[in-house]
């Protein structure tokens, strides 16, 4: 917590120093509170001047004002402090999120980096906020009261000192303790919320396999759970307050008890006892504000470990220099391996292949066959664990990833749509386009008539996701964004499967007619989709088991022959159309 | 209105009361020592009046009395504090229960209409917030509200004149307290709204990732982000400030008061005929800063109270949704032999939409029933309606001779086996999710099962194999997920087999095995299959061609083709490439 406190605090130098100097301002006068009442009794009553009682009444408000506008000035500052520090912390882990590869990206997972990037934060800027406000004016006044102590009776202070020390500890202890059984409500919150939505998703599974009674239980379990740690928690965190409670009224006895022989013996006065018993009821109720504090605190420690977490990733790719020629792209795949994460198995084995310029490869191969991996391999969004990629003959790794990526097209699987208009989706690959490149692109991905037919054309809104257009409109789309973009390498990764046979046809039609000087690479499930390529891999669980044109690997290669028999009719094997 | 839900909120604490009157009189002990404390060093520093004046021995008694007191206040803070909290969790988990039970057995109706994170919200969120409210209702308002009374009388027997002093300017600092109240409400609300924006853009952005980096979108989605966190931070200063505004301004009024009690304090120590010594100007003075502190406090609890209700009343609507009518005293059915039957049944799920009419149909033992037609033809409703997640409006849907509201739920769906579109893995391991819905089954047969359902592989190339945990967003492929969810159907060897969609997505070569594999598991037994893929279908006993929720032509593949219509249509359509 205390490092990234350090981080950003220290950009606000000004609001950080005098925030807490003007906090510092209100502690000493309300300090200078009880003396005030001791000059009343000591002076005023007991010398039976009435003058001296207004005087210093009037003394009492004129500190109230001035405590007032100070602490004024430094609740401006804190808040500024905070909102800025917020608004910078964030900004900061969404630029860093976004100079990670895939590989950190998948570590971390999309919704814990979003509660990351919101709630954490969120919880970090209001710590910020109360440690300037609240959390700073405690030790002021622990110490400042001390300090007056001792003015008033060095040896009583020594009382003031000891119970400074023992709340310290008191606080520290019961935080200590309690953080880990905070951390496992936590836990255990999150795990029923897994459950529950896994039972409002699943209604009909559990209604169908009737397990409602084991959900129950599944549920009632976790929050027996929640029940017993969030009690212990309490035990645990209730003794705080007695506690301080404690030290603080056994302080107070102690004055009074050793008080009495200083005032019998006239080292003190009888007002100056009170100020003194005044200075630890001040402390003891700033200590309970503290107390309050120690949940926020806890939170935000926890919160701020979760940032910190995503700032000390470092993206894996380290980056090329050298800039990707313009033209279409040769990729060869040498002795290619491949596993997601150490533990696991490969995920694609000893993969050999070569696309030339200007080529067409399919990629065919059953579920969970390493068809995708291959793709992200390409993209470098994962970097090969052995063999090597070469793009125009030089290694992958010695490309900048913005200038390959610029002359790589991808449509994706799951086509994905961003909230704006069809043209600011457009715009993602190509800021420049023009009205005709818009209009091309979208005729080329057979989406144009459907865009038209919107009231606003090119300008129709596209909702979050995508949701105002059908599976079949998204993935268009998603292709037009792709057919927008220059590039000398484009791969559709079974991105049409959710069009019917004409447009598909028409779609491939139009690919071949107008975008020759392109390699491209497709990767699909149906054999119609891949047969007339230049080139055919067929991959099985992640191995090659075969690589050619459809009428050799129909001959020669088993796995293939099974996937275009269970697809097609005798006369589409053959290839007379 | 909220005369209601504090009336039920209190019927969920009722099991609990104990703990409710342990806390309340923990409370007032507290209280009471925590007030009567400054009496007796109010007491004992009238006795040290000054040098050689002090009367040890009164004084030793009086510090000893404190002594008692204290430490008996403090386990009884304690105790207080434990109570508030047992109490509240307890109650909470016991809503909890009701919420479950409420999902397991609301109609689908209302779970198909409303959003599962909505749900969500309120079963934690809604709950927590609640389970605060309690706590602090018990701990702080009470405490409080004990304490001003407590503070007032003790007050008026010190010294009355200054007591109504006291209390004529008390609103002044609960104005001040509202007024801020009031005005910082405004830029907290803009504030959320913000950053509700906030989330929603890194909601599709960061699980987008993948596309941003792609497109080398990096520097314009910071942009975007940028632009809404700036405009973020600034009501985040506004309502930061305003919240840091309540406290300094109620503190000033209370020391402007306080001001005022000493001045006046002073002087009528001063006036004989008051008979008020310095020690119970200091007791005064004391309990003047207890009295007016639980004000602050309790500006704070109203806020989180009313917060608190806001959540009751979302979960007690949620709690309060129509369930399933009880099926206690039906029938169990046994021995199916697959007979179902549709008659006349009609159906929408809006009253204006019509969606089934009048469909009627017979499926034979044994029979496989195939279901096509276009999106939005009645479908996936018509496995709503066999299942009885719904009921027809009209008509009846019989299995074997019984009407099907007339059984139990749960042996009407033990008899059916389905795997639906949606596919669905709970967070576990393979092992599990594979079982579930079978009753204790051996290792073996679990992987028997998977085999069966080409599951095996996959989970052996698996760090864990079956023991391995899934259900994250991205463990395994939609694919995948299909071929887990039909394994669990080959465990169960159900009566009558419902496929909706399930294996649309596989690869060809796998669909195949798979419905292979599917035929020696209900040889003799009636299934149900909808596809969008037609060469998944050829081979049923019968097609039914759905379109607009009518059944519009049934007979086999080849009589379908003969008669030229629209499955014929239909069954083209996809030869049309090339």
């Amino acid at each position: 917590m205390f490092k990234l406190y350090r981080k950003y605090l220290r950009f606000y130098k000004k609001e950080v120093v005098l925030g807490p100097l003007f906090k510092l301002i209100e502690a000493v006068f309300e300090l200078i509170v009880p003396l005030v009442l001791a000059y009343i009794i000591d002076n005023g009553i007991k010398k039976n001047n009435t003058n001296t009682i207004w005087k210093m009444g009037g003394i009492l408000v004129l500190l109230a004002v001035v405590g007032l506008l100070s602490t004024l000035v430094c609740q401006y500052f804190a808040s500024k402090v905070a909102s800025k520090i917020g608004t910078r912390l964030r900004g900061d882990l969404y630029r860093h999120v976004n100079f990670l590869s895939n590989k950190e990206l998948d570590e971390i997972g999309a919704s814990s980096l979003q509660t990351r990037l919101i709630n954490d934060t969120t919880q970090v800027q209001n710590s910020i906020a109360m440690l300037i406000r609240l959390a700073i004016r405690a030790p002021f006044i622990v110490i400042g009261a001390t300090i007056m102590a001792f003015t008033i009776s060095p040896l009583l202070a020594i009382i003031f000192v000891v119970s400074a020390i023992l709340i310290g500890l008191i606080i520290y202890f019961v935080s200590k303790l309690s953080l880990p059984h905070n951390k496992k409500v936590q836990h255990q919150l999150d795990e029923l919320t897994t459950i529950t939505d896994e039972n409002i998703r699943g209604a009909r599974v559990v209604r169908a396999f009737s397990k409602q009674r084991y959900e129950q239980r599944r549920f009632c379990e976790k929050s027996d759970e929640i029940q017993k740690t969030s009690t212990l928690l309490a035990k645990v965190s209730s003794c705080l307050n007695p506690f301080t409670g404690v030290v603080v009224n056994l302080a107070i006895i102690l004055l009074i008890y050793f008080g009495m022989f200083q005032v019998d013996e006239s080292f003190i006065s009888q007002g100056e006892l009170m100020a003194l018993v005044n200075y630890m009821t001040q402390i003891s109720i700033a200590i309970v504000v503290v107390a309050n504090l120690v949940v926020l605190f806890t939170k935000a420690s926890a919160s701020s470990k979760r940032i910190n977490e995503v700032f000390e990733k470092e993206s894996t790719l380290i980056n090329g220099n050298e800039k990707v020629d313009k033209g279409p792209l040769e990729v060869e795949f040498k002795n290619v391996c491949f596993k997601y994460s150490k533990g696991a198995n490969n995920a694609i084995n000893n993969i050999n292949f070569k696309l030339n310029k200007g080529k067409s490869l399919g990629i065919i191969g059953g579920t969970g066959s390493g068809k995708s991996t291959l793709i992200n391999l390409i993209d470098r969004f994962y970097d090969v664990t052995e063999g090597t990629i070469l793009i125009n003959g030089k290694e992958l790794s010695k490309y900048d990833l913005k200038s390959l990526r610029d002359s790589i097209a991808i449509v994706h699987q799951k086509s994905t749509l961003f909230s704006g208009t069809v043209s600011s989706n457009l715009n993602w690959g190509n800021k420049d386009a023009k009205i005709e490149d818009y209009r091309k692109a979208l005729q080329d991905a057979q989406a144009l008539d459907f865009v038209m037919s919107k009231n606003n054309g090119i300008d129709a809104e596209v909702v979050q996701e995508g949701r105002n257009f059908s599976g079949g409109q998204k993935q268009r789309l998603s292709i037009a964004r792709a057919l927008i973009k220059s590039v000398g390498l484009l791969i559709l990764d079974d991105s049409t499967s959710a069009l019917d046979y004409k447009t598909e046809a028409d779609l491939k039609k139009t690919l071949f007619k107008e975008y020759q000087d392109v390699s491209l690479i497709m990767i699909s499930q149906r054999i119609s989709t891949v047969k007339n390529l230049d080139s055919i891999l067929v991959l099985d669980e992640g191995y090659l088991v075969g690589c050619g044109k459809h009428e050799e690997l129909y001959k020669t290669c088993k796995v293939y022959r099974e996937i275009a028999d269970s697809q097609l009719s005798k006369r589409e094997v053959n290839g007379d159309e | 209105m909220n005369k209601g839900i504090l009336k039920r909120i209190l019927s969920y604490i009722k099991p609990y009361r104990i703990w409710l009157y342990v806390s309340l009189i923990s409370a007032l002990i507290y209280v009471f020592t925590t007030l009567y404390i400054p009496i007796l060093t109010g007491d004992a520093i009238n006795l040290i009046v000054g040098s050689h004046l002090v009367d040890f021995k009164k004084v030793t008694i009086k510090i000893l009395f404190i002594v008692g007191l204290f430490i008996l206040g403090s386990i009884f803070q304690w105790i207080m504090a434990y109570g508030a909290n047992t109490l509240s969790y307890q109650t909470v988990k016991d809503i909890r229960k009701q919420t479950i039970n409420k999902i397991l057995n609301v109609e689908l109706r209302y779970l198909d209409k409303i959003s599962p994170g909505d749900i969500i919200t309120r079963v934690i969120s809604d709950v927590d917030q609640v389970s605060d409210g309690l706590i602090q209702c018990f701990q702080q308002f009470l405490t409080g509200i004990v304490t001003i009374i407590g503070t007032l009388i003790l007050m008026f027997i010190i010294c009355w004149p200054i007591a109504i002093a006291v209390v004529v300017l008390t609103p002044l600092s609960m104005f001040v307290a509202s007024f801020i109240a009031k005005s910082s409400a405004k830029s907290f609300k803009e504030q959320s709204i913000k950053r509700g924006d906030l989330g929603s853009f890194s909601n599709e952005y960061v699980s987008n990732q993948k596309i941003v980096i792609s497109y080398n979108q990096q520097k314009e989605a910071i942009k975007k982000f940028d632009e809404i966190n700036e405009e973020l931070g600034k009501y985040t200063f506004k309502a930061q400030l305003f919240g840091a505004l309540a406290n300094p301004s109620t503190r000033f009024v209370n020391a402007i008061i306080y001001a005022v009690l000493a001045v006046g304090g002073a002087l009528l120590v001063l006036n004989k005929d008051f008979n008020l010594s310095i020690g119970s100007l200091y007791s005064f003075l004391t309990y003047a800063s207890h009295y007016t502190k639980p004000f602050n406090e309790i500006s704070g609890v109203i806020a989180e109270l009313q917060n608190s209700f806001a959540s009751a009343k979302r979960i007690f609507a949620f709690l309060d949704q129509e369930e399933q009518a009880s099926d206690k005293d039906n029938l169990k059915i046994e021995d199916v032999k697959g007979l179902v039957r549709l008659e006349d049944v009609s159906f929408s799920y809006e009253q204006n939409q019509k969606l089934i009419e009048h469909l009627s149909f017979r499926a034979k033992p044994g029979a496989s029933v195939a279901i096509v037609g276009p999106t939005g033809c009645g479908k996936t409703t018509l496995i709503n309606l066999l299942m009885r997640f719904y009921d027809p409006n009209e008509g009846a849907i019989k299995l074997e001779n019984y009407d099907i509201r007339d059984l139990t739920r749960d042996s009407l769906r033990e008899s059916y086996g389905m795997v639906l579109q949606d596919t669905w893995i709970f967070q576990g391991t393979i092992k599990e999710n594979i079982a579930y819905g079978s009753e204790n089954p051996s290792e073996e047969e679990i992987i028997e099962a998977a085999k069966r359902a080409k599951v095996h592989n996959f989970v052996m190339r698996m760090e864990n194999g079956y023991d391995t945990i899934v259900g994250g967003s991205n463990d395994l492929s939609e694919g995948q997920r299909q071929l887990l969810c039909i394994a669990r159907l080959m465990l169960r060897k159900p009566q009558i087999l419902i496929l909706d969609e399930a294996t649309s997505s596989l690869d060809t070569r796998t669909e195949l095995i798979i419905q292979q594999n599917f035929r020696e598991l209900i040889k003799g037994k009636t299934s149900f299959i909808i596809a969008h893929r037609l060469s998944t279908i050829t081979e049923a006993d019968i097609i039914l061609v759905m379109k607009d929720g009518n059944v519009i032509e049934q007979g086999t593949h080849d009589e379908l083709l003969n008669k030229r219509g629209f499955y014929y249509e239909l069954y083209n359509a996809q030869f049309a490439n090339d």
